[in-house]
């Protein structure tokens, strides 16, 4: 059925361009002639990683805005921290990875208070008590 | 519901699908957001919302994978 | 002929227009739901009087408002694709 809005991503009109046969079609996200179980695993986990930049980015803001307590923030940035490296420590999955910066730019992830905790690998409430410790300890 | 553009489509049912994951990863963002508005206003707690925010990212990142390929295939015009 | 041509032209253009509004306001409309659901998720109290609500509550009303949403962005992008080609073509 055509529509009466050819909706046309490249703008053009009436084009007869050809489109990849695979655009006929459904075009499935994972194939299984070419995906195997193992490539799939990797995805899964790839997906957790994007999932836990995503949350916590928020987790930082909540803190930094007084929304959650400091010892809320500590577990949870805790155990966020502690599954991000647990999926990277898997060869296949940090491959696929690349680097933090490589993942940014692929799914065009905007969060850069979780890139900053990342990029630390401890909470900010920690630290701060190392700093504190070190100002004591002089 | 009403939906006045029901009718209309794109060239092929690949483009249809890059539109409607295109809305559906936007769709994502917002709600993800709003989750953490309500996590401000202490509607919700911490761990429910890490847990909802969790499972809205993972479908994120498989709708951002999809519009790759997808996007990928286009580009082979 | 000339007249019929200008006359066709017209009316082309009016229904264009017609369901351009038509959409506008569809847009509008899923966008003001989207806020109501919002607001009624803040004054939802759970039955001890607090404010926090539970993992069932927020699950039905994730899954409400991601649909609108999405219909939203949905029309959205075609209205947007719509405005950079000119007029709906049959």
């Amino acid at each position: 059925m055509s529509g009466i809005a050819p909706i046309n991503h490249f703008g053009t009109q009436n084009s007869t361009r050809p489109f990849p046969q695979e655009l006929y079609q459904e075009v499935p996200l994972f194939d299984s002639t070419t995906t195997n179980s193992q490539q799939r695993e990797t995805i899964e986990s790839l997906s957790e990683i994007y999932s836990i930049i995503i949350t916590l980015d928020h987790v930082e803001k909540a803190y930094l805005r007084d929304s959650i307590t400091s010892s809320q923030y500590t577990n949870t940035v805790n155990k966020l921290l502690a599954q991000y490296k647990t999926y990277l420590s898997n060869e296949d999955v940090s491959k696929a990875f690349q680097s933090l910066n490589d993942f940014k730019t692929r799914f065009n992830i905007v969060a850069s208070n979780a890139i900053t905790r990342l990029e630390r690998g401890i909470p900010v409430t920690v630290e701060h008590a190392i700093e504190e410790d070190v100002e004591e300890d002089e | 519901e009403y939906d006045p553009l029901w009718m209309t489509t794109t060239e092929t049912i690949g483009l249809n699908q890059l539109y409607t994951l295109v809305a559906k990863d936007k769709a994502l963002s917002d709600t993800i957001n709003m989750l953490y508005q309500m996590l401000n206003r202490g509607i919700i707690q911490l761990d429910i919302f890490v847990k909802k925010s969790r499972e809205l990212g993972r479908q994120q990142f498989l709708t951002r994978l999809h519009i790759e390929k997808i996007a990928g295939l286009l580009l082979r015009i | 002929k000339k007249w019929q041509d200008f006359h066709h032209l017209i009316q082309e253009k009016y229904s264009d227009d017609a369901l351009r509004r038509n959409v506008e306001m569809y847009l509008k409309r899923l966008d003001n739901e989207c806020t109501n659901l919002e607001v009624s998720m803040y004054d939802t109290q759970g039955q001890d009087g607090m404010k926090n609500i539970d993992m069932n509550q927020l699950n039905l009303f994730v899954k409400e408002y991601l649909e609108k949403r999405q219909k939203f962005h949905l029309n959205q992008e075609k209205l947007n694709t719509w405005n950079e080609q000119g007029s709906l073509r049959l």
